[in-house]
């Protein structure tokens, strides 16, 4: 069947973003056959995104704030450029009204949900009131002004009973979020949270929330385009979290019955109706031991895992964001999809897991992730990459799709086994312990599944050996070059004399 | 070939390991042993740093990588192993003493200074927050697990420092 093209179609896009997201996003667009213009900022120069636009220019500065998120010099290179559209990718400023406004009065195409309900839903204390008014479940809470008066925060927090939550009214990512145990721990928790708030969002404002032990973490796909045609894409489950960052997410849920994905479905669309919504969106539901699920907020964005729904209903979701955009209708309707085996998901994060997950940064000497059928791997680094602490620490996502959810386990593993990173400590072999433990095996997921169960580093000696065995011919072969009377800064890559041999890259020591 | 004495990381104690080439070739093959560990090692070569051994009849992947100060990682069998060689175990164990000596407060991640909450010739609590810093945009907030005193502070509010930098002078009271 011919092509059928679109008249109005966008002919160059600008990406607002950096890492494996733009790299993502630029690989549709460049398949739609639309000319893709990257951003970068000065730490960013030689970074995997720049290389996979059709045209690229700098951003003055250094940090986030000065580049990525300065909406000045975005829109003065879109209109220098003549672009159609901006896609903002995730993070950054995916969920500005502001920007997505000022894109409007530009000119420019925001691909996203309007100014309007990114504001609403931006909001969490606006979008809460606005699902309940729907009807959807929502958690109990207390969304008065936190100020001067901690009396009041204190009384409200006693109601709701602890542990309460702390959480950043335009929060996200687990920023500005405090869990409170008690009434000692309120005050600090308010003001940790707020300043984190206010550095992350430019908006300090925070508000209380039940909080619920053990829950799952399941969020819905959801699709809308200006015809007023509204789907949901099924669940994803982000269950698994660390610091309320979530690490590893699937489709389906192994917690949800046929009765209620249905349920919590059509919840989510009904509320996204009501609400307007356009574009690509995940309704994020909290779902109690119980059973019981309460809304919890909105991502008026293309979320990190979106490739769990892309592989389970076999869409391109930035494909469908574009047509949306333009004007189109959506592609598909509500009986069109269905979800197909198992996806499965793990961020791979600059971090180690050993201290707390704390951040690691340097150079990527060594990257080799894997392949194989049912294998994706969004990666936003390679060889020589340098991961600084300007932006997040995740580097890639590695994705597989199978048959059943057990198969995508044994498939993760087997990927996750044969995934190199070296130069900056990762969380691979962590998430290996972590998707074959028994409990994640067995679906029993919950947010606080990391604090819960351990995933002790278990060494095989065996390994350690050969590991030492490895790095000792590493030296055996340092000191024979020095016995030849090479220099010891200069490692000639030609150098034929070790086991090395072609090993250029090796500093000498 | 040498002995050459490497330093698994964590508390492990250095191991001496002990390489013999067997024979010539394109795949070199070694003697190794270290500890009661012993294995004759094929070494396969498919790039800089990367290839597989032979050894016990199994291939494994490895891939290699030496970073700055004789640090050492090693890939293999999914898992990444770090070493030192003698030599950086030495230097390193010279840069920290006298720091330890006299107690000191450092970054555990790198990253930016958000908030000193101490001058020197303040006193301190074990656990009460000294310093919060950043690093891509989370919070950590640094105390010590004893009482002491402030001597110095050697970082400023919005300062950008490595992982391991020392941001305050301490002396823990007796």
């Amino acid at each position: 069947m011919a092509r059928v093209p679109v008249v109005n179609m966008f002919r160059k896009v600008l990406i607002a973003n950096r890492g494996e997201i733009a790299v993502r996003i630029a690989a549709t667009l460049q398949q739609m056959g639309i000319r893709v213009i990257a951003v970068y900022s000065e730490p960013d120069q030689q970074s995997v995104h720049v290389g996979c636009a059709d045209e690229a220019y700098p951003l003055t500065g250094r940090t986030a704030a000065e580049t990525y998120l300065c909406q000045e010099q975005i829109l003065a290179i879109a209109k220098e450029h003549e672009v159609g559209a901006i896609h903002p990718g995730y993070g950054f400023l995916s969920e500005n009204s502001v920007f997505a406004q000022a894109c409007h009065d530009a000119g420019i195409t925001f691909i996203g949900p309007s100014a309007q309900v990114i504001r609403a839903m931006g909001d969490k204390i606006q979008a809460k009131a606005a699902f309940a008014k729907a009807g959807v479940p929502v958690v109990p809470g207390w969304s008065g002004e936190i100020g001067g008066n901690d009396g009041a925060v204190m009384r409200e927090a006693k109601r709701i009973g602890f542990p309460v939550l702390v959480k950043a009214a335009a929060g996200g990512g687990g920023r500005g979020m405090r869990v409170v145990h008690d009434e000692g721990e309120l005050a600090p928790a308010l003001e940790s949270a707020q300043r984190e708030a206010a550095a992350a969002f430019g908006d300090s404002r925070v508000f209380l929330e039940k909080y619920i032990t053990h829950p799952r973490h399941v969020e819905f796909q959801i699709f809308g385009d200006r015809h007023g045609n509204v789907v949901h894409l099924f669940e994803r489950e982000c269950s698994i979290q660390r610091r309320h960052q979530k690490i590893v997410e699937e489709s389906p849920s192994p917690a949800l019955s046929p009765e209620l994905r249905k349920q919590m479905g059509e919840a989510a669309v009904a509320a996204a109706k009501a609400v307007g919504y356009t574009n690509a969106g995940t309704v994020e539901f909290l779902v109690a031991p119980s059973g019981e699920f309460f809304f919890l907020e909105v991502n008026t964005r293309l979320q990190v895992e979106h490739p769990v729904t892309e592989l389970v209903v076999g869409q391109d979701l930035v494909r469908a964001q574009v047509t949306v955009a333009v004007g189109e209708p959506l592609s598909f309707v509500q009986d069109d999809l269905h979800q197909v085996g198992c996806a499965l998901e793990c961020r791979i994060y600059a971090e180690d897991p050993a201290r707390g997950f704390a951040p690691s940064t340097g150079v990527i000497d060594r990257y080799q992730p894997p392949g194989g059928p049912g294998i994706r791997v969004d990666s936003g680094v390679a060889e020589g990459s340098t991961v600084s602490v300007h932006y997040d620490p995740m580097l890639a996502k590695l994705i597989v799709h199978a048959r059943t959810r057990s198969e995508a386990i044994d498939r993760m593993s087997w990927a996750l086994n044969r995934f190199a990173i070296l130069g900056v400590t990762t969380n691979v072999a962590f998430l290996d312990r972590l998707v074959t433990h028994p409990e994640f095996r067995a679906g029993r997921l919950h947010t606080d599944f990391l604090q819960v169960q351990r995933l002790d580093d278990v060494c095989d000696p065996f390994s350690l050996d050969l590991a030492l065995a490895v790095a000792a011919l590493a030296v055996g072969h340092d000191k024979a070059r020095h016995r030849h009377g090479r220099s010891a800064s200069v490692e000639p890559a030609s150098s034929p004399s070790g086991p090395w041999h072609g090993a250029g890259a090796w500093r000498a020591f | 070939m040498p002995t050459t004495l490497l330093k698994p990381a964590g508390d492990s104690q250095p191991v001496e390991v002990l390489l013999e080439r067997i024979g010539q070739g394109s795949s070199p093959r070694y003697a190794i042993r270290c500890g009661r560990f012993q294995a004759e090692v094929e070494v396969e070569h498919v790039g800089a740093g990367r290839g597989w051994l032979r050894a016990g009849g199994k291939i494994y992947p490895f891939a290699a990588a030496v970073g700055k100060k004789s640090t050492i990682q090693i890939w293999v069998r999914g898992r990444v192993y770090a070493c030192e060689t003698a030599t950086a175990v030495r230097n390193r164990a010279a840069e920290t003493a006298s720091a330890s000596a006299s107690g000191a407060l450092t970054a555990g991640m790198p990253g930016t200074i958000l908030k000193v909450n101490v001058s020197p010739g303040d006193s301190f609590q074990a656990h009460q927050p000294l310093i919060i810093m950043e690093s891509m945009k989370m919070e950590m907030t640094l105390s010590m697990p004893y009482d002491g005193q402030v001597d110095e502070i050697t970082c400023r509010v919005g300062q950008l420092v490595e992982m391991g930098a020392i941001l305050a002078r301490l002396q823990k009271r007796e």
